[in-house]
């Protein structure tokens, strides 16, 4: 699914990523570990080209990635999430459902004046799926709410919750669990589940070690952007270079 | 009555300005200074083309959009390059720049002398020189305008815009081109600026650069931020509180000699105090 | 030649303005636009000394510039500073930074008429120097002078001294400051009355040259922001090449141009370097995205 050669993201003088290769392969669920500062959402943010890499390549089922836009990256199948919840704090919870959406690209103003009333159908149609997926987690009487007014933990959800808005392949999450109570986690873990089911590939950034035992099938350990390990969890939790990175932290 | 009418006509023609500016604005997260330059341009082409050039007065508003169309497009590449507040100092600058081409472009513009001798719009034939009659042409340009962008701010349209103006990044990484609805908009924007500016040279029948200042940008930007971000009609009544505040003063009797100043200083005011105890505005949820 | 000394002489008060600028933003992070208008209102205390008691230019100037300091701070204190503590964005403070100069510049129309003032040293017109073909007039001298004094007093305060250290700091890192025993605050406060103070000083320096009227204010914040700007915002180096800059490319764009295109230079030139060099010449604070 994506295949990773030689990746490098240099800022200043800085290497945030060094020669970094690595496969995901279909409908598993990869996990990204590593100390702090070891680059993994670095790597999320140049496969999104928020920061340009500085060499190497990044292909999706054969697709280069480097050099097209944030937008035509998430066309092509991939959907991220953010470390510290990104909803849009002045919209409301169905409107950040709907962003994800894809039905709506493209919307332009000739669809919108034009578009013989199918824009408005489609519409109706994503925002119907949308409360299906809010009354799922028991949220639909926040619809209306802006997501500022949000608790710390329902915004970690809709955030997960809205990665279901997207038919995509692969969905890179970061952190989803930071910070929350075991009850959110196992609703959290839950939707991964679902996710996994409807034949999407995982990546994970996550810092609970107890989690990428119990969800991933394949993890990679990452330290000063660069990858010192790589299989089950079991296999590289017992290599001396991962422990040395965790305890030398 | 021709007193109430021609404040009416006056709060409608800003009504539109706000609107527009608030998709800009509000909406979008695009905080302009320069609205009232394409405002001036509307104004600039019907005022030229009318008394110079012999055309009639639907065909110079459309010059005028198309202009303003323009003009905004180009301009729109160096500020959207920005953000926040160094995109409102540099469409300031472009305000600057453009109001400078009004003044010293003297062989088109006439430049501070302006232009004299608008005529009123006629419309296959009808005229619209009574006051009644050019009210209800603002009138229902400015119903025209509401239902345009209440249209777009209510589809999905709206959703990615208002998006984009919470957090570019994120409204990038969910598939949206950001720069393109950015500039789509801002064009669109100047487009109705243009033509509140071609109603106000035949309703004034002279123009001059003063009118297409930073100041009246920043009036129209207030009446965005005291009614309310992302509320169009807020806007609506943001332009009717802050036109006849002035006439308000008048009737308290103040004197003429003062009243340019005590008014601007009221218009200084009302920024401080929204800021202060109503971020959103006074329709608006949206704080800046 | 001639039009490098006078865009020199412009760009050094140019550089002072933005120099005062560039400390207050470097402290508090937003664009304090009121900057402009107080000072403005110095160079009216100042014309308002020489012409009422009947002072000595330089005492009037520093009496009017340190009542517009002390105005600085009291709009530090009372205006931005309970907006700062609601954690309120840089754009709410600029919101409000441009309302208050649209008060305090209909405030001063109201007192002063909106007509344009001159303001002169003596009585007398002094003849103008002559040298390797260049003319420098008195007035020239004096700014010349003065842009020169203050910026080697303002090196060496803010390298030599513990406030000045401490105002370094406070930009970068508010904990050192408090290493340094003092609070945030009074850094703060001591900010705003230097930069102003600066400002009116160079305001007064314009209007030697110029005049004043109540819409320089806007005028002269501007032109303290695009020297900032294109010199590198956060740095004092930067600010002073960068008023430099402004000054000679303006006064070049009147040679060419002619008088009414001066702001438009002064625009092309900001928006050249937001585009290409955002970052400025010396680049401390990365400003567009």
């Amino acid at each position: 699914m994506l295949l990773v050669r030689d990746l490098n993201l240099h800022i200043g003088g800085l290497k945030i990523l060094n020669d970094l290769s690595f496969d995901v392969q279909d409908g598993s669920i990869t996990g990204l570990i590593g100390p702090n500062g070891a680059g993994k959402s670095s790597f999320y943010n140049v496969l999104f080209n928020l920061f340009p890499a500085s060499g190497g390549s990044i292909k999706l089922d054969g697709i280069e990635l480097i050099g097209k836009t944030p937008d035509q990256i998430s066309h092509l199948g991939i959907a991220r999430t953010f470390q510290d919840s990104k909803l849009l704090p002045q919209i409301t919870v169905l409107e950040n459902m709907l962003l994800s959406s894809k039905y709506l690209n493209p919307v332009n103003l000739r669809r919108v004046f034009f578009g013989g009333g199918i824009l408005s159908e489609e519409f109706e149609n994503e925002k119907k799926k949308a409360r299906v997926l809010l009354k799922k987690v028991g949220l639909e009487d926040k619809e209306h709410s802006l997501a500022k007014n949000l608790s710390y933990g329902q915004s970690k959800l809709i955030e997960t919750l809205r990665l279901f808005m997207y038919e995509s392949k692969l969905v890179l999450m970061d952190e989803p669990f930071s910070g929350l109570f075991p009850e959110m986690i196992k609703v959290i873990k839950g939707l991964i589940r679902e996710l996994v089911a409807s034949g999407r590939t995982l990546m994970f950034v996550e810092h609970d070690m107890k989690l990428i035992a119990e969800i991933c099938d394949h993890v990679i350990v990452l330290d000063a952007g660069s990858k010192i390990a790589e299989g089950t969890f079991e296999h590289v939790k017992t290599k001396p270079e991962v422990i040395e990175a965790y305890l030398g932290d | 009555m021709e007193y109430i009418l021609h404040l009416a006509i006056v709060v409608t023609i800003f009504s539109i300005l706000a609107m527009s500016l608030n998709y800009v604005a509000g909406y979008t997260g695009i905080l302009s200074l320069s609205h009232a330059t394409f405002y001036g341009i509307g104004a600039y082409a019907t005022a030229i083309l009318t008394t110079q050039h012999g055309f009639s007065f639907v065909p110079s508003v459309m010059v005028g959009m198309v202009l303003a169309a323009v003009i905004a497009y180009l301009a729109s590449f160096p500020i959207l390059k920005l953000k926040e507040d160094s995109l409102v100092l540099v469409s300031f600058g472009f305000s600057i720049i453009m109001f400078n081409v009004m003044l010293n472009w003297t062989d088109l513009t006439k430049g501070p002398l302006g232009i004299k001798g608008i005529a009123a719009p006629e419309i296959f034939g009808l005229s619209f020189f009574s006051k009644p009659l050019f009210f209800a042409l603002v009138f229902l340009t400015a119903i025209v305008t509401y239902f345009f962008f209440r249209r777009i701010t209510k589809s999905p349209y709206g959703i990615i815009i208002k998006g984009i103006r919470e957090n570019r990044t994120v409204t990038a990484v969910n598939g949206h081109n950001v720069l393109r609805y950015q500039r789509s908009v801002f064009t669109v924007g100047a487009i109705f600026a243009a033509i509140a500016g071609s109603f106000t040279a035949t309703f004034l029948a002279f123009i001059e650069p003063k009118l297409f200042e930073l100041m009246p940008s920043v009036l129209i930007l207030i009446m965005v931020i005291l009614g309310g971000m992302a509320s169009l009609k807020g806007s609506v009544l943001g332009a009717f509180i802050l036109i006849l505040l002035p006439e308000v003063l008048r009737f308290l009797g103040l004197p003429p000699s003062i009243l340019a100043e005590v008014q601007q200083m009221i218009y200084g005011l009302v920024l401080i105090l929204v800021m202060y105890l109503r971020p959103q505005g006074l329709l608006g949820e949206y704080k800046i | 030649m001639q039009i490098l000394v006078n865009g020199i002489i412009v760009g050094g008060i140019y550089a002072l303005m933005a120099i005062g600028f560039n400390l207050i933003f470097s402290s508090v992070r937003f664009f304090h636009l009121l900057y402009g208008i107080v000072a403005v209102l110095g160079i009216y205390l100042t014309r308002f000394f020489l012409l009422t008691f009947e002072i000595n230019f330089f005492v009037s100037m520093f009496l009017g510039a340190a009542i517009a300091a002390l105005l600085g701070m009291a709009f530090w204190q009372w205006l931005y500073k309970p907006l700062m503590d609601r954690k309120a964005s840089s754009l709410v403070l600029m919101v409000v930074s441009f309302g208050a100069l649209i008060m305090v510049q209909n405030l001063i129309a109201l007192i002063w008429k909106n007509n344009t003032y001159s303001i002169s040293i003596s009585e007398t017109i002094k003849e103008g120097y002559h040298f390797l073909g260049i003319t420098i007039t008195f007035n020239q001298l004096v700014i010349l002078l003065t842009s020169l004094v203050l910026v080697i007093l303002l090196e060496l305060f803010l390298n030599k001294t513990k406030y000045g250290m401490a105002i370094r700091a406070i930009g970068d890192n508010a904990e050192m400051t408090t290493i340094l025993g003092l609070k945030t605050n009074q850094i703060i406060l001591i900010v705003f009355f230097i930069g102003t103070f600066i400002s009116s000083i160079a305001g007064t320096m314009v209007a030697l040259e110029i005049g004043v009227k109540p819409t320089y204010g806007l005028f002269l914040v501007l032109k303290a922001i695009i020297a900032s700007i294109i010199g590198g915002i956060g740095s004092m180096r930067g600010a002073m090449l960068g008023g430099l800059l402004l000054g000679v490319v303006e006064n070049i764009g009147i040679y060419y141009l002619g008088g009414g295109w001066q702001e438009v230079t002064a625009f092309i030139l900001l928006t050249v370097f937001l585009l290409f060099l955002p970052q400025g010449m010396f680049n401390k604070v990365q400003i567009s995205n």
